[in-house]
């Protein structure tokens, strides 16, 4: 009989496989059928591990056939933007709402928590009306700015948690006291300590922004600014669907990027992820 | 709760001096102060960053403003040496990228062409469509010209669309050079609401030669011409090999394989469904007042639930005509309803695809829906059916391509929008091209037709069958919902229609109780929407 | 810090000598808190509060494609009363959120703790590998289940293929695309929970561990004694946000099944999108978004409820 430690820790690896496999797997579906020829990707003769037959033509017609570049830079000035952004009003903000006694706080607070659980598809045709009366219908800064708002919310939730929990009071009090006015005493000593939420926020502003699916859809017709998550939709929709390897190819694109960033920033943000202080 | 007055109030009470906390208010008021300045300095750089080619500047009415060119409209020349740009927001140039490269590249034609007027080419795809019109049109910014399909009409009844007949008035080959099928789309209660269709598509029956020729199948045309003898092959598909004999498109927006098969128990072209003079008009389906027809609508409807029960997958309620190709190609499926025109499809799941019989070796072919005969009812188990004939090759559609000019820009936009739909109609650059090898089907305007063989003699043996059908059945070729002239076509064919057939495919209700219900919705559709 | 937080208003007051403060003194103080949210509520004006104030009156119009809408009282809510396919959404709505929301918290708190046994290096990768799914565009991820389960070209047929067996149509019939559908959405979303648990468990203090350990406590006691507490509060915050989140999600089943097959799993968020954008009805539309927005607001009470009791929950 194992002894209970070893015992534990094959519980242990083989739960973690198992949630590996859960994860990883379907991806790997759509993988093995962005580097097949279309034929091979559907053919019932084709194994689990085509490694005779593997090619990257999918990719290349995804890069030559759609303007994929174009919506591509799109996504990536759309996402650093609406990053930027937000953490520049959620900052400000979050601080208020977790250090700032003024009346009408919590109400205001509650006002923006209740926008973080509304179900969006109900308002589409309301919010187009509102860009378009700002001028904003079609623009990449319109995009821009209706992603920083609507990821807003989420990071002044996670950004007040943080300077509430996360940060001594009188860590600030003592900055006071030594000589540092509020502004240096929040840039010098706040900041820095807070450096994992914000990275976590902004991880969340970019891959909420870099995802979002809805608002880029009805607030865009022009090719010109679309995002790739975006084409991807109208690429479903279109006779491309017939060519399933062009198609995963095109969502193996859109997929990999937040995830590798993820991946890139896990280390360095630490437990700021979850909204709470870190170590 | 008030737990919360902890913040900078200790500093303040320990030192606490006046000059201190006047520079702090001054510092945080400048903080705030900038992150304010910053939304504005984002909200100002948007003017220069909008290229959306919307000309109506900060207006917000977006209501017939901007460069009027003063004519009243008409036909003919207008527009003087003004330029103008116009929005048009298309679905057929996001079909496939080749279609798409060739009507970005017809934009530039055309604007050489015009001298005056440039496009602003955007595009939706078709299930997308009349969500960007809605959140357009409602909010005053429609583009120019778009394909609106049939949601069109309703701007069109809310006076959101010109009168297009002015411009046929002016022009020489509106309507009379209309394919059949597109007098009907163009055409609501005696006006012309719409350019018509740029484009036919038709659904007709599809086989794999492969697979039939395996059921001693020799010669398709004949011996698969009625509903009883594919019946027959497909039992003897269905118990000798393994494979979908026959897949039924039943997901709610593809049953357009329905309306071809609906068609076929009638002989002229009569319509299945709604009939008579729009006001007060006649529901065929489960009509017990007409009790032949009704036998016909309803047999069809239940003989497509019990084909897709008896011979589809699983899968048939939710399965879209996209897939049928792959699954065809690689063996999985026979024979289908939702044949169209473009070989396109076909070549980009398997560029070696061979389209045609071929002696029995094809990988996909293109033949009319199978003709209904008397014993058909019996066969399939549909007491409707039985001893009732009649014969239509297919269903066309027309209604889904219609192009409007909007009236919600100015006039010299409007004029542009119909030269614009008039290049996509008559051009020769554009419409060989387009429908002769970008996306294989059948022209808008019928004296497109030859220009059109003669520039592609070697067409793939489907577009070449679905344009044999179009001459035979030609006078027939009703478009399903063009002739009604009712205020709720599209949600009466997609919803009340296509969406309750779908539901029975996937054993939501009954096959005998579908008929009644379709019925029921449609009369509520009709009553609610006048 | 844990002393620093349980602090009262009053135990503040009284430390520091500071009085009883009135409105009018907290203005003067802390004016500055609305300077430092005035533009984000500007901003929220113009996307959430406006729309949202539209979206409601619209409900009481007959606005539709081309229609402005003219005032037409209750009728779209009666219509919605007597509509079967709506109760029937509302009803498959609830079962979806349900099982969405447990399966994800169970999965996330398990995925956790596992994560949290392993040595530091293995942990951050292993950890992406498993976090992973979140990060991916909730459309991609209906497209990559629907080809994961597609009964032709699938992963999961093609393995039962290789026992000789046949896997039932996941995305057909009237049980499996249910469970697809929960499958699917706990797959992209677990990690969410997982990601604040795994902060809950590194926060809390390993002295407690310890001093658990050395009154004899064995594994399943610490878990319950000093895991457990710490993870209430995660657990709410999961619970409220997941739930209005699994009520609003779209972009993933309208991708997996749109719905179907028929109108077999039609949730309520892809209802309200048919009847906007395929019958062209917006005001019947939002009436039905209005029936989502009483169920996530459920959530959304629950939540302020909990953080009005306890002041930690602010998290």
């Amino acid at each position: 009989m194992l002894n209970p430690t070893k015992r534990d820790r094959a519980l242990l690896y083989a739960g973690i496989i198992a949630f590996a496999l859960f994860a990883v797997v379907p991806y790997y579906w759509i993988l093995r059928t962005s580097i097949l020829t279309n034929f091979a990707a559907i053919s019932p003769d084709t194994g689990f591990l085509p490694l005779g037959e593997l090619t990257l033509d999918p990719y290349f017609a995804v890069w030559a056939d759609f303007a994929f570049p174009l919506y591509f830079r799109n996504s990536i000035i759309v996402a650093f933007g609406a990053t930027l952004i937000s953490l520049f009003f959620a900052i400000p903000g979050a601080y208020a709402f977790a250090r700032l006694d003024f009346p009408g706080r919590q109400a205001l607070f509650y006002t923006a928590v209740f926008t973080i659980m509304f179900p969006w598809i109900v308002l589409t045709i309301p919010v187009y009306e509102v860009f378009y009366f700002l001028n904003l219908v079609n623009t990449l800064p319109g995009i821009v700015i209706a992603l920083s708002i609507f990821v807003l919310p989420q990071n002044i939730w996670l950004l007040q948690g943080f300077f509430r929990q996360g940060i001594p009071e009188n860590i600030e009090e003592a900055a006071l006291i030594d000589g540092h006015n509020e502004l240096t005493a929040f840039m010098r000593i706040v900041l820095p300590l807070s450096a994992p939420a914000i990275g976590a926020a902004a991880l969340f502003a970019f891959l909420t922004a870099w995802n979002n699916f809805l608002w880029v859809f009805v607030l865009t017709s022009d090719e010109g600014v679309r995002t790739a998550t975006v084409a991807i939709h109208y690429i479903l929709g279109s006779d491309v669907l017939r060519e399933w390897n062009t198609l995963m190819a095109s969502v193996v694109l859109l997929v990999a990027p937040p995830v590798i960033f993820y991946g890139l920033s896990r280390r360095y943000l630490g437990e700021g992820l979850g909204g709470s202080p870190g170590g | 709760m008030s737990t919360d007055g902890r913040s900078e109030k200790t500093a303040e009470s320990t030192d606490g001096t006046g000059t201190d906390r006047s520079r702090r208010d001054f510092v945080k008021a400048t903080t705030a102060a900038a992150s304010a300045g910053a939304l504005g300095a984002l909200a100002g750089c948007t003017g220069d960053g909008g290229d959306g080619g919307n000309d109506t500047g900060g207006d917000t009415g977006g209501d017939g403003d901007g460069n009027d060119s003063g004519g009243g409209g008409g036909g003919g020349g207008g527009g003087g040496s003004e330029s103008v740009e116009v929005q048009f927001l298309s679905a057929q140039a996001a079909e496939n990228s080749s279609i798409r490269s060739h009507f970005q590249e017809s934009m530039q034609d055309f604007q050489e062409k015009s001298g005056n007027v440039s496009v602003s080419l955007q595009t939706a795809s078709y299930g997308d469509m009349k969500n960007k019109l809605a959140s357009t049109v409602q909010s005053g910014n429609p583009p120019a010209l778009a394909e609106s399909g049939s949601a069109g009409l309703q701007f069109f009844l809310n006076d959101q669309l010109v009168d297009h007949t002015k411009f046929f008035e002016g022009s020489d080959t509106f309507p009379d050079d209309f394919t059949v099928p597109n007098k009907e789309v163009a055409n609501f209660r005696d006006q012309w609401w719409s350019a018509g269709a740029i484009r036919h598509t038709s659904s007709n029956l599809g086989i794999r030669p492969k697979i039939f020729s395996q059921v001693g199948i020799q010669n398709p045309m004949e011996e698969l011409n009625t509903w009883s003898k594919f019946h027959d092959a497909i039992v003897q598909i269905d118990e000798e090999m393994d494979t979908i004999a026959y897949e039924e498109t039943g997901v709610a927006g593809d049953l357009e394989s329905y309306w071809g098969q609906a068609r076929t128990a009638y002989t002229g072209g009569t319509d299945p469904w709604i009939r008579g003079n729009p006001d007060d008009p006649d529901v065929v389906i489960a009509n017990s007042d007409m009790e032949e027809d009704r036998r016909r609508t309803d047999g069809m409807i239940k003989a497509c639930i019990k084909r897709a029960n008896e011979f589809s997958s699983d899968e048939a309620a939710s399965r879209g005509d996209e897939e049928i190709p792959s699954l065809m190609l690689t063996g999985r499926v026979a024979s289908f309803t939702y044949a169209t025109p473009t070989a396109r499809r076909w070549f980009a799941v398997n560029e070696d695809a061979t389209i045609g019989w071929a002696d029995g070796e094809g990988d996909f072919m293109l033949l009319p829906d199978p003709k209904l005969d008397a014993e058909y009812g019996s066969k399939i188990g549909v007491s409707d059916l039985e001893g009732l004939e009649g014969e239509h090759g297919g269903h066309v559609w027309g209604l889904e391509q219609a192009h409007t000019v909007f009236s919600g820009v100015s006039n010299a936009k409007q004029q542009g929008a119909w030269e614009l739909s008039q290049y996509l109609f008559s051009d020769d650059d554009f419409v060989l091209p387009a429908w002769g090898e970008h996306y294989q089907s059948i022209p808008g305007l019928a004296t497109k037709m030859d220009p059109l063989l003669n520039e592609y003699p070697d067409l793939p043996q489907n577009f070449q069958r679905a344009i044999e059908n179009q001459n035979q059945y030609a006078e027939q070729y009703a478009n399903t919902g063009g002739a009604w002239d009712l205020r709720a076509t599209d949600p009466i064919r997609w919803t009340d229609i296509n969406e309750t057939i779908s539901q029975a495919i996937a054993g939501q209700h009954s096959v005998d109780e579908t008929p009644g219900l379709v019925r029921e919705r449609v009369l509520t559709r009709i009553e609610e929407s006048g | 810090m844990a002393q620093e937080q349980g602090r009262t208003a009053d135990q503040i007051r009284e430390r520091y000598g500071i009085g009883e403060r009135t409105l009018t003194d907290r203005i003067k103080d802390n004016w500055v808190g609305y300077l430092f949210i005035i533009p984000t509520f500007i901003a929220f004006t113009g996307l959430f509060y406006f729309p949202i104030a539209r979206g409601v009156f619209m409900t009481f119009t007959n606005a539709s494609l081309g229609v402005t809408g003219e005032f037409i009282g209750l009728d779209n809510y009666a219509w919605l009363l007597t509509n079967d396919l709506f109760f029937y959404s509302f009803g498959w709505t609830i079962v979806f959120v349900f099982g969405t929301t447990f399966t994800q918290l169970g999965l996330g708190v398990v995925a956790a703790l596992l994560l949290n046994e392993l040595r530091e290096v293995a942990k951050d990768w292993v950890g992406v590998l498993i976090m992973s799914p979140y990060f991916s565009a909730p459309l991609a991820g209906g497209v990559i289940w629907m080809w994961f389960l597609d009964s032709n070209f699938g992963f999961v047929p093609k393995l039962f293929g290789l026992f000789g067996l046949t896997a039932p149509s996941f995305l057909a019939g009237d049980f499996w695309p249910f469970v697809s559908l929960i499958v699917a959405q706990t797959w992209h979303d677990y990690a969410y929970s997982a990601i604040i648990y795994a902060a809950a468990i590194v926060s809390i203090p390993s002295e407690q561990y310890e001093a658990a350990a050395l009154s004899g406590a064995g594994r399943l006691r610490r878990f319950r004694d000093v895991t457990l507490p710490h993870l209430l509060i995660p657990t709410i915050v999961i619970l409220s946000l997941r739930t209005a989140w699994n009520i609003a999600e779209f972009s993933q089943p309208f991708a997996l099944t749109g719905g179907g097959p028929g109108t077999q799993t039609m949730l309520m968020s892809i209802l309200t999108y048919r009847v906007a954008f395929v019958n062209t009805n917006f005001a019947r539309a939002y009436t039905i978004g209005m029936a989502m927005v009483v169920l996530s607001m459920s959530a959304a009470v629950i939540y302020v409820k909990a953080i009005d009791q306890e002041d930690d929950l602010y998290v």
